[in-house]
């Protein structure tokens, strides 16, 4: 037998349930737009004039903040997966017509709408401070960043996936000081040994910062950050896949 | 779980009986394609398990899970309508279940009765062919209950396939068409509610008798096995009326007559045991 067709329209009212579920969830919200936003003031406080390497201080971490607030935010949203896991939904979900293309795909779309409002808020708050960039160079970073943040919104869901919401909190806090130390947010890794900044170029973090930063310093994105941002997410997913089949057994 | 064969046509309303760890959630989630046979082969609605729910044609209310937070009833069973290909409307769902009137409550702000009736819910927005409810009544209040299996048997009338698990011989009883008996991961009877009934009712008479030998106690009729500890004689019957008779005609002396319905647990093992007699 052949399996029914599914709507479109089913589809696109599962994801504004989704998305207004994770909305509804104010103090989540609110948390991830507001913590990058006041680390921006402290590190940018009484120093906005200095800088670093090429970049003024303010430039240097809007864009880093912004772009360690959106990792943080795309994976916190793994939290709600372990939460729902915990509450055995994944089992029942198993038993509808959604298939994991279309639970991957409404899971990151609800991740993204979590970390924009944060990349909005810090691009709002260093212009204010007076980072001056032309339209083509936000677009590009903006671009750049958004596409960046795919390897972090399927590591929130594979980790969402295999931890239970317990768990969650401490994998979190480790990413977030792993993204910061080797992704170049504090200080630029090049002020890293060799073999720390040969560890650093293979991961995300540090590309998603550079991307970041590439609008403004005027470095194009290397084809290897491409690369390296495009192996993590397709490993990422396929470890997802699995995690996925597996979270629907019985606990 | 060995040698499970079973064949349920469409329309029919199944009742899984058995005690706990009998193999009735196992059973439901091979029906489900939640779990693969290690041996032997699983056909729903004429094909797998999995294409099958994923066509939507199953609806199921599973033994364990809590309701999504932070929404509503009436968005929960929204969403998961959203779910399936041709999901009944979520007002018809929430009639259906008996829970209109909690349709703008928070999940988390419902009592386990009214969870149950959630969960109901939206095993049936699916609009399924096959209704898989594996203990559904746990934590049902009487008038819940009642509403429930109201509900249940409108859909079987209407053609919906329906499998409920159970541990209540009563339940079973008095809305299935037919009994699957299970114990052990074992089907060990199987068969319209009534011949199944007699079987699962043996009871159990006890009486004081001093000096009484088993062996003949055993021959009385109605009596399938006898069996004596000090004064105390227990007699496991198939019919205890006539047992109790032939009992004081011919030990006058027998006394504090009781009759007692045995549980379920106790009738399974009876089963077992006279199974293992005859091979």
């Amino acid at each position: 037998m052949t399996d029914r067709p599914r709507t479109g329209m089913a589809y696109r009212r599962y994801l504004r349930h989704e998305i207004r579920r994770t909305f509804r969830n104010r103090k989540f919200f609110l948390f991830s737009l507001a913590i990058p936003l006041v680390l921006y003031y402290v590190m940018t406080a009484g120093h906005t004039d200095d800088r670093i390497g090429t970049l003024h201080l303010a430039a240097y971490y809007m864009v880093s903040l912004a772009v360690w607030g959106a990792v943080t935010g795309v994976v916190a949203a793994g939290s709600r997966i372990s939460a729902e896991r915990d509450a055995g939904w994944n089992r029942q979900l198993r038993l509808t017509a959604l298939r994991p293309f279309g639970y991957f795909t409404t899971k990151t779309v609800t991740a993204y709408l979590v970390a924009i409002p944060t990349l909005v808020a810090l691009y709002a708050a260093g212009a204010a401070d007076g980072v001056t960039m032309d339209a083509a160079h936000w677009a590009t970073m903006i671009g750049w960043v958004l596409l960046g943040l795919l390897p972090f919104a399927a590591l929130g869901i594979v980790l969402g996936l295999i931890l239970n919401a317990e768990a969650m909190g401490p994998a979190l806090v480790g990413v977030m000081v792993v993204v910061g130390l080797l992704g170049g947010i504090w200080t630029p890794v090049e002020s890293y040994p060799a073999w720390l900044q040969a560890l650093c170029h293979a991961l995300p973090s540090y590309w998603i910062t550079h991307a970041g930063q590439s609008a403004l310093t005027g470095q194009a994105m290397s084809a290897q950050g491409g690369l390296v941002l495009a192996a993590w997410t397709g490993g990422i997913v396929v470890a997802g896949a699995h995690a996925y089949r597996r979270s629907t057994r019985r606990s | 779980m060995r040698g499970i064969s079973l064949d349920i046509p469409t329309g029919q309303t199944v009742a899984l009986l058995g005690p706990n760890g009998a193999g009735k959630s196992t059973t439901i989630d091979l029906l489900l394609g939640l779990a693969t046979p290690d041996a032997g082969t699983v056909t729903l609605c004429g094909t797998t398990p999995v294409r099958a729910t994923r066509a939507g044609l199953v609806g199921a209310m599973l033994q364990t899970g809590d309701l999504l937070r932070q929404l509503t009833v009436y968005e929960l069973v929204d969403l998961a309508g959203t779910l399936y290909p041709a999901p009944r409307p979520t007002r018809e769902a929430l009639d259906l279940a008996g829970i209109a009137h909690l349709a703008g409550r928070k999940t988390h702000k419902l009592s386990g009765g009214q969870t149950q009736g959630v969960r109901f819910a939206t095993a049936i927005v699916s609009n399924p062919a096959l209704l898989v409810l594996d203990e559904p009544t746990v934590a049902m209040d009487v008038e819940v209950r009642r509403a429930f299996w109201q509900s249940v048997r409108a859909l079987a009338a209407a053609g919906t396939t329906v499998v409920f698990a159970t541990h209540y011989l009563d339940e079973a009883d008095a809305h299935a068409d037919r009994i699957v008996l299970m114990a052990d991961g074992r089907i060990v009877a199987d068969g319209a509610t009534t011949e199944i009934k007699a079987v699962a009712g043996t009871r159990q008479v006890r009486a004081t008798l001093p000096g009484a030998s088993a062996a003949e106690l055993g021959a009385l009729p109605g009596v399938d096995e006898a069996s004596i500890r000090g004064d105390a004689v227990t007699l496991t019957c198939h019919d205890s009326d006539a047992a109790a008779r032939a009992l004081f005609a011919r030990y006058p002396a027998a006394r504090d007559l009781d009759i007692a319905g045995i549980s379920l647990e106790q009738a399974f093992l009876h089963l077992t045991d006279q199974e293992s007699a005859a091979s």
